[in-house]
C-alpha cells in the first residue's frame, strides 16, 4: 500500500511548509493547496486519506468548504483556526469537521491529532468491540467496564455517553451533539447533564479526574476522547 | 452671535414676516385661514429651530393675530369674546405641534447617533478580529518552525535544539500576552457576549493546566478540590483565561522548586478559588495595586507582563459579579477570587 496522502489547504506559505514537513515525517505524502479551489481539486484527484484545512482561506469561507466537501466525501477533516471564537469552531464541527487545532499549535500536537484521525479512517466504518486506554477496558457489547482488572459499575446513561465518546475517538463532539446522541432530541436546554456525566465518567475512569488524560474538555465547545 | 439666541431671533423674525405677509390679506381671507398661516409658521420653526423658539413663536403668533387681525386693531382687547376661544386653541395647537415636531427631530437625531455608534462598534470588532488573525498567523509559523527545527537537530549542535525550544516557548508566551490584550480590549469595549453556562468548576482546571503545557510541566501543582462542588454559572473560555493567567503568574514569579497551590471551596453562598505560590510575595503595602498596573499605565511593572494578566482577571471576574483580591498569606503570594453560587438547575437521577 502506498503512503497515506494528506491534503494541506492553507494559504499562509510558512504554516503550510511546517505542516507539510510534519506530515511527511509521519510517513505520509503531503499535497499542498494554497486555495480552497486547489484543495477541492486535489481531494477529488483521489487517494487522499485526510484533509487539513485552514478556516480563513482567501477564496472561500471555510465552513462552505466543509459543507461542499461533505456532499461527496466523508474524509476526516482537521481544522486549523486562527480564530478564538468558539462559535466558529462549533459551526465548523456542525458542518462536518472532525477535530480542530487553534493557532498557534505545536508540531507534537498536530501529529497526535493526525495519527488518531488516520487510524480512525483506516478502520473505516468497522465497529470495534473492545476499547482500551490506560488500564481501562470497555466491552461495548456486554457493557462490561474494567479498570485495573476490577469491574467498574456505570449507569446506563454513563455507559451510553462513554460508548459515543469511544466510537468517535479523536473527534470533537459538541455539547449539543452529545446531548442528542445520549439523551435524545428535546433536551437542548439541559446541556449541564453532559457536563455532570462527563465528570462522573472521569471520576470512575481517569487516573487523575482533575487533570484528565483521555476524556478531554474542549473549552466552550465540547469533549474529545483521546485514545 | 450665540447660536441659541440667533434661533430665538430667527423665530421672532419669522413671526413678524408672517404677520407682514398676512396683513394685506386680512380683508380677503377668513380669520380662520390667517390662524392657519400662523400655525404653519410655528410648525416650521419647531422643525427647523427646536422647541424653545417654537414655544416663543406660538405666543407671538397669538399676540400678533390679536393685535393686527382681530377688531379692534392695534390693541390687545377684543370686541367679540369668542375670539378668546380662538386664541386658546391657537396657542394650544401651536404648543402641541411644536412639542411633537421637536420630539420627532430629537428622535431622528437619536436614531442617527445610534446608527453611528453601531457602525463604530462594528468597525472596532472587525479591527480586533483582524488584528487577532494577523498576530496569530506569524506566531503560528514561529511555533511550528521552531518545533520542526528542534526535531531535526541531528547533525546540528545540541544547543540549536535548545534555542529552538526557547523560541517556541517565547512565541507561546507572546501569544498568551496577545490574547490577554485582545480580551482586555473586548472587555473594555463592553462588547463581550458572555456564554454563561452551569458547569462543574473542576472542568476548567484540567483544561487550563493542559493549555499551559510546558509552563507547568516541571512544577509541583497541589490541587485542593472538594468532591461535592455544586455547578457554577460562568463563561468557560473567560474563566479558563483567569485560571491560566493566575497559574502562569504563580509559575513565573516563584523559583522552579516552589509549589503552586490551587484551592477551591464554598463559603457564604460563594465559590472561593485561590491560587498561591511560595517563594515570592506581592508588594507589602497595597497588594491590590497589582491589578491596576495596566489600567493606570503609570508604574513600570517590575517583571514584564504582570499588569495585563491580572487586570484581565479582574475585568472577567467583575463581569461575573465576583470579587478578586491579592494578599500575602503565611509567606505565600495568593490571589483569591469568588463567584456567586446561585441556584443550579435540577439534575434528575436515572
Amino acid at each position: 500500500m502506498s503512503d497515506p496522502r494528506v491534503v494541506v489547504v492553507e494559504d499562509e506559505p510558512q504554516i503550510r511548509r511546517f505542516v507539510c514537513e510534519a506530515v511527511r515525517k509521519e510517513g505520509c505524502a503531503s499535497v499542498e493547496a494554497g486555495t480552497a479551489r486547489a484543495g477541492l481539486e486535489a481531494i477529488a484527484g483521489g487517494g487522499v486519506q485526510l484533509v487539513i484545512l485552514d478556516l480563513g482561506l482567501p477564496d472561500m469561507n471555510g465552513i462552505d468548504f466543509i459543507r461542499e466537501l461533505r456532499t461527496w466525501s466523508q474524509l476526516p477533516i482537521l481544522i486549523l483556526s486562527a480564530r478564538a471564537a468558539e462559535q466558529d469552531k462549533i459551526a465548523a464541527l456542525d458542518a462536518g469537521a472532525d477535530d480542530y487545532l487553534t493557532k498557534p499549535f505545536g508540531v507534537g500536537e498536530l501529529l497526535a491529532r493526525l495519527r488518531v484521525l488516520l487510524r480512525r479512517h483506516a478502520l473505516g466504518n468497522e465497529a470495534t468491540r473492545i476499547h482500551r486506554f490506560d488500564d481501562v477496558e470497555v466491552d461495548l457489547v456486554s457493557h462490561l467496564v474494567r479498570k485495573a482488572g476490577a469491574e467498574v459499575r456505570l449507569t446506563q446513561l454513563e455507559f451510553r455517553l462513554l460508548a459515543v465518546l469511544l466510537a468517535n475517538a479523536g473527534k470533537v463532539l459538541t455539547h449539543r451533539h452529545l446531548m442528542q446522541a445520549v439523551w435524545g432530541a428535546g433536551h437542548a436546554e439541559q446541556e449541564h447533564y453532559v457536563r455532570i456525566y462527563v465528570g462522573r465518567l472521569r471520576q470512575k475512569l481517569e487516573r487523575d479526574p482533575t487533570q484528565p488524560g483521555h476524556i478531554l474538555t474542549e473549552t466552550g465547545v465540547g469533549y474529545r476522547f483521546q485514545p | 452671535m450665540n447660536p441659541v439666541w440667533s434661533r430665538y431671533l430667527l423665530a421672532v423674525a419669522l413671526c413678524a414676516l408672517m404677520a407682514l405677509l398676512a396683513l394685506p390679506l386680512r380683508d380677503w381671507l377668513d380669520l380662520a385661514n390667517i390662524v392657519m398661516l400662523f400655525l404653519l409658521a410655528v410648525f416650521v420653526i419647531a422643525v427647523r429651530l427646536g422647541r424653545g423658539p417654537a414655544v416663543l413663536a406660538a405666543f407671538l403668533s397669538v399676540i400678533a393675530f390679536d393685535v393686527f387681525f382681530v377688531h379692534p386693531y392695534l390693541s390687545l382687547g377684543v370686541d367679540d369674546a369668542q375670539y378668546l376661544v380662538t386664541f386658546a386653541v391657537m396657542l394650544a395647537v401651536g404648543l402641541i405641534a411644536s412639542h411633537q415636531a421637536a420630539q420627532l427631530v430629537a428622535r431622528t437625531e437619536e436614531a442617527r447617533a445610534r446608527e453611528h455608534a453601531i457602525q463604530t462598534e462594528k468597525l472596532r470588532a472587525s479591527i480586533l478580529s483582524s488584528i487577532s488573525h494577523d498576530l496569530r498567523t506569524p506566531l503560528t509559523s514561529l511555533v511550528g518552525l521552531a518545533d520542526s527545527l528542534a526535531d531535526q537537530q541531528a547533525g546540528l549542535p545540541a544547543e540549536v535544539g535548545e534555542k529552538a525550544g526557547i523560541i517556541r516557548d517565547q512565541a507561546h508566551a507572546m501569544h498568551r500576552m496577545v490574547s490577554n490584550l485582545l480580551d482586555m480590549a473586548r472587555l473594555q469595549s463592553g462588547r463581550v457576549a458572555m456564554n454563561l453556562q452551569w458547569q462543574p468548576f473542576e472542568e476548567i482546571i484540567g483544561s487550563s493546566v493542559r493549555l499551559l503545557g510546558d509552563v507547568l510541566a516541571s512544577r509541583r501543582l497541589e490541587i485542593d478540590l472538594p468532591a461535592d462542588l455544586p455547578l457554577i454559572r460562568f463563561d468557560a473560555v473567560l474563566m479558563e483565561r483567569v485560571l491560566c493567567n493566575l497559574l502562569e503568574n504563580a509559575a513565573k514569579y516563584s523559583p522552579p522548586e516552589a509549589a503552586i497551590r490551587l484551592a477551591v471551596r464554598t463559603l457564604d453562598g460563594r465559590l472561593e478559588v485561590s491560587v498561591c505560590n511560595t517563594g515570592s510575595t506581592f508588594p507589602a503595602e497595597r497588594p491590590e495595586q497589582v491589578f491596576d498596573l495596566f489600567a493606570r499605565g503609570l508604574q513600570e511593572p517590575a517583571v514584564a507582563g504582570t499588569g495585563i494578566g491580572l487586570a484581565v482577571c479582574r475585568a472577567i471576574i467583575a463581569a461575573h459579579a465576583g470579587t478578586i483580591v491579592a494578599a500575602n498569606r503565611d509567606g505565600q503570594a495568593c490571589v483569591t477570587f469568588t463567584l456567586p453560587l446561585g441556584t443550579p438547575p435540577p439534575v434528575e437521577g436515572e
